[in-house]
């Protein structure tokens, strides 16, 4: 049953098809970290005098803490003065039909439609409508579709750079109200030098007409990628988001530390799906991002909720608890997450819900897939406060091991302070059973084939959850993932 | 945090300070004890395994070693008497009572002696296992019982030899016990089919501050059979911090069965090897916690081996403002494959202000096993309420009997008729509803 090192060997490199390196001209801040490294990208985004203190407090912050270690993954110490902050393709687009024709290939390459009026005609190259895409390529958003047409309805979506200097009043209620500067490491350090994410705001009672997106494209080499996204839904308002990722190969492990932070008003709804498929390192766990990523959501206003889905793929270490705060009475968390490790990679992935209303929903399922020499954790919290009468969690893990050299681990905590809580937790580790390959080949279907069918149906309560186009693309990237680990 | 220094340098002192005359070896993991209590210091609430627990008048004051005899509290006396036809030693403050032993015709090839007796007989055995099993470097108590233990228990038993009677081994606190600590030592060694039942009870007097920290190993070798019963009763404001180690080879069969009524912070740490092929452990345990109590299992079950099987059902009831933490460990080591491991936590929390604490966990490097887990937390079913009630019980009534069907199933595998109808007395003394539906349970 066990992969033959060769095939697996083969497929990590063969896999990864979003390896590629744009040449294009670049600026890039020089490497280390301290007060001017800060004060030059606060410069270079031309932010007011507010957000730069802000930062400065943030980095002071961040000098006073620890790196923590407590997360089941492996990794040599980053040496955060070695890493270039800032980078960013030299000649800056005033609109989209300035960008340089290179990032629009770039982005063509990746399967990003970045062509409105194409779009618009019905002739999209890639399939997809109705997407409003957010680029971000290195450390600044090099154009945004659709913003017109969206503005129409009173709807803010532009680069965080651009909120900071279009919206101060928004982004200054907003920033660092779910994750606070201080919240850990690696949310203080995005916090100091944050470079570009995207800013949406839903007004009251608007119904977001077409998925938003953002496509973040790391390409300087020995740099770090620290987004940051802040989504506003108000009173009532609707929006779904999507996120995708992908850098090229390189022999460095890369840091890309992001800050994603939500907030649901009364009856509003955000749905946040992921598909992250960074750079996952070659065979040897050479190269390949370190996503240390903090997404939290807060379910401020009663019967609010926030869908967090992931496809999480890619990159050499995942460290990510996408979480709900359900402050608001009657809020739903929900929390959606197909995981697969293969090759060195690892992952510590899971999510929180907290539950401080009355009547608070959150609904945790989670599936993890590793493979080859992957390792890989779940690890959640689900605490229940005092006020939360009549709080309902239920939580399913389920855990998939293909191959004897991997590992699947489950660390859920439990926290209940209500006796009208009621919580669930399950969780199983399996893999695939000769019975099941055997009853599928027997039918006429390849032995990869079988394999493919399998773990989609393993993974089908996560995928359904997934806009359409979204998850056509996260079952095609599964079965590149495991093709040939099993037979 | 100058506390916590204070308090590990005063432990240290005590230790620096005895005068005894033991064997080398014996001295050599006595050190070895203080060491690792020195490297560890008191837990604090960034060490992950302990994060929940609050140390209180331990991590303030200082609990020196109990060093005489005390007497049985006159409330204890049946406690000490538990079990009326086995063999039993009973220590009081970690010192051997030599008026309650019954340690008499024992069938041959069965010793069970006190520690203290055993130095100078089984001394090759000692010095082969004792303080070789049980882990220190994340247990700083019972790193401290290894430095500092009086006496304790030593239960061997021949391969072969099938006990029909239970081993009883009972720890009491007695009145003068206030501020002392006491550090009770087991060694069990089953031979190879061996069969045997073990009771280990520790109870103590109410309103009063004393610490105990007792530790067990087991040594289970090849296809035998061992039964224990661990339970912590001590006194409302007593802080009982223990360890129960067993090193289980081919085919050997745990049972642990824990229970936790007692206490103002009770905590078992329970480590499982299961080293050998066809190994089978499996862990019960039932905590009530009633307000102002802490109580706290934390098992670690490593399967090392293929083939081997693993079960484990705590269940808890809260009420008042209790807090109860369950943390379970199944780790599957590499090649260990065709494991299969179970994990259930069951809370009932019966008041507004209890917190409870649940983290199953699964650390699995195989491909090939069966390994599962759940938790739940949850109040009494407010349907069957209704039914009870409308059937003319009164609600305390109604409450006491669901919170009976809930912890029953706890009772039923306790292999000791005389113990499993104390722990139920102890239920029905917990559990709300009046006297005469407790009559009737």
């Amino acid at each position: 049953m066990s992969a033959s090192t060769d095939t697996i060997n083969e497929l990590t490199r063969k896999g990864y098809e979003y390896g590629f390196v744009t040449d294009i001209e670049q600026e890039s801040a020089p490497p280390g970290l301290n007060e001017d490294t800060v004060r030059f990208i606060s410069a270079k985004k031309e932010e007011p005098e507010w957000m730069l203190e802000w930062r400065l407090e943030a980095y002071r912050q961040w000098l006073e803490m620890a790196s923590p270690n407590w997360a089941h993954v492996n990794y040599p110490p980053i040496d955060f003065q070695s890493i270039s902050y800032y980078a960013a393709p030299k000649n800056q687009p005033k609109s989209l039909d300035e960008v340089d024709p290179k990032l629009l290939e770039t982005y063509e390459k990746l399967g990003i439609p970045m062509h409105e009026r194409e779009m618009l005609a019905g002739v999209a190259p890639e399939g997809r409508s109705n997407v409003a895409v957010d680029a971000v390529f290195d450390s600044v958003s090099v154009g945004t579709t659709y913003k017109d047409k969206l503005a129409e309805k009173g709807i803010i979506f532009c680069s965080m750079s651009e909120a900071v200097r279009e919206h101060p009043e928004l982004v200054k209620k907003y920033i660092g109200s779910v994750v606070p500067r201080g919240d850990n490491f690696f949310a203080a350090l995005n916090s100091a030098v944050f470079s570009d994410g995207s800013f949406v705001y839903i007004p009251k009672g608007t119904r977001c007409p077409m998925e938003l997106s953002t496509y973040f494209r790391m390409n300087a080499g020995h740099t770090g990628q620290f987004e940051r996204t802040l989504i506003i839904a108000d009173e009532g308002a609707y929006v779904s988001y999507l996120e995708g990722c992908t850098a090229p190969m390189r022999d460095e492990n890369q840091l890309h530390a992001a800050v994603v932070e939500l907030v649901a008003h009364k009856d509003a709804e955000i749905k946040y799906s992921t598909v992250q498929n960074w750079y996952p390192g070659d065979e040897n766990g050479k190269g390949g991002i370190f996503n240390f990523v903090t997404k939290r959501g807060l379910c401020e206003g009663a019967n609010s909720k926030i869908s967090w889905t992931q496809v999480e793929t890619g990159s050499a270490i995942t460290w990510k608890y996408p979480s709900c705060v359900l402050r608001g009475d009657n809020s739903v968390g929900e929390f959606y997450s197909v995981a697969v490790t293969r090759g060195r990679q690892q992952a510590d992935t899971g999510t929180k819900m907290i539950h401080m209303g009355k009547n608070t929903r959150s609904t945790i399922i989670s599936k993890g897939i590793s493979a080859g020499h992957g390792q890989q954790s779940y690890r959640g919290l689900v605490r229940v406060l005092p006020a939360a009468s009549g709080a309902r969690n239920y939580s399913q893990c389920d855990s998939m091991l293909i191959g004897d050299q991997c590992g699947a681990h489950t660390f859920p905590y439990i926290d209940a302070q209500h006796p009208s809580a009621q919580i669930e937790h399950e969780a199983t580790t399996s893999r695939i059973s000769e019975d099941q390959l055997f009853y599928c080949m027997q039918r006429g279907i390849g032995a990869e084939e079988a394999v493919s069918l399998i773990v989609n149906g393993f993974c089908k309560d996560v995928f359904k959850t997934l806009p359409m186009e979204f998850a056509v693309e996260a079952q095609k990237l599964l079965e590149v993932t495991l093709e040939d680990s099993v037979g | 945090m100058s506390a916590v220094v204070e308090s590990t340098s005063v432990y240290l002192q005590d230790f620096r300070s005895r005068s005894v005359d033991e064997p080398a070896w014996l001295a050599e993991r006595r050190e070895a004890g203080i060491q690792a209590f020195e490297a560890l210091g008191l837990p604090h609430r960034r060490m992950e395994a302990w994060r929940n627990l609050k140390l209180g008048l331990l991590g303030q004051e200082h609990f020196a070693a109990a060093d005489a005899l005390g007497a049985v509290p006159m409330a204890l006396a049946p406690t000490a008497a538990l079990v009326p036809e086995a063999w039993r030693l009973v220590f009081v403050d970690g010192h051997l009572s030599p008026g309650h032993a019954a340690v008499d015709a024992l069938p041959k090839g069965v010793t069970v002696r006190p520690l203290r007796e055993a130095l100078a007989q089984d001394a090759e055995l000692l010095e082969t296992h004792l303080g070789r099993h049980a882990e220190l470097d994340a247990h700083p108590f019972a790193a401290l019982n290894s430095a500092f233990w009086a006496d304790g228990a030593l239960i061997d038993v021949a391969p072969g030899t099938v006990l029909d009677a239970p081993v009883v081994l009972v720890f009491l606190s007695s009145e003068s016990s206030a501020h002392r600590a006491s550090y009770p030592r087991v060694l069990v060694r089953a031979g190879e089919s061996a069969e045997f039942r073990i009771a280990q009870i520790h109870a103590g007097p109410d309103n009063l501050p004393y610490f105990v920290a007792p530790v067990t190993e087991i040594v289970a070798e090849a296809n035998s059979s061992v039964q224990l019963h661990h339970v912590q009763e001590e006194g409302d404001s007593a802080y009982h911090l223990g360890l129960v180690h067993a090193d289980l080879a081919r085919d050997a069969r745990l049972h642990l069965h824990g229970f936790n009524d007692g206490g103002k912070v009770g905590r078992t740490d329970i480590y499982v090897n299961l080293a050998g092929e066809g190994a089978d452990a499996r862990l019960d345990g039932l905590y009530l916690v009633g307000d102002g109590q802490y109580a706290d299992y934390h098992t670690w079950v490593r399967h090392q081996s293929g083939h081997c099987t693993s079960q484990q059902l705590f269940k808890g009831v809260l009420s008042g403002k209790a807090e109860s933490v369950f943390d379970g460990l199944i780790h599957v080591h590499k090649g260990a494959q065709k494991t299969d491991s179970q994990q259930q936590n069951r809370n009932l929390l019966l008041s507004p202000r209890a917190l409870t604490h649940s983290n199953p966990r699964l650390e699995i490097y195989a491909d090939d096993v069966k390994c599962a887990h759940g938790s739940t937390v949850g109040e009494l079913d407010r349907d069957a309420l209704f039914y009870l009630r409308s059937r003319g019980v009164g609600e305390n009534d109604a409450r006491g009997l669901l919170t009976f069907a809930f912890a029953n199933e706890m009772l039923q595998p306790i292999g000791i008729e005389a113990l499993r109808d104390h722990v139920g007395q102890r239920l029905a003394a917990f559990m709300p509803g009046d006297a005469t539906v407790k009559e009737l349970l």
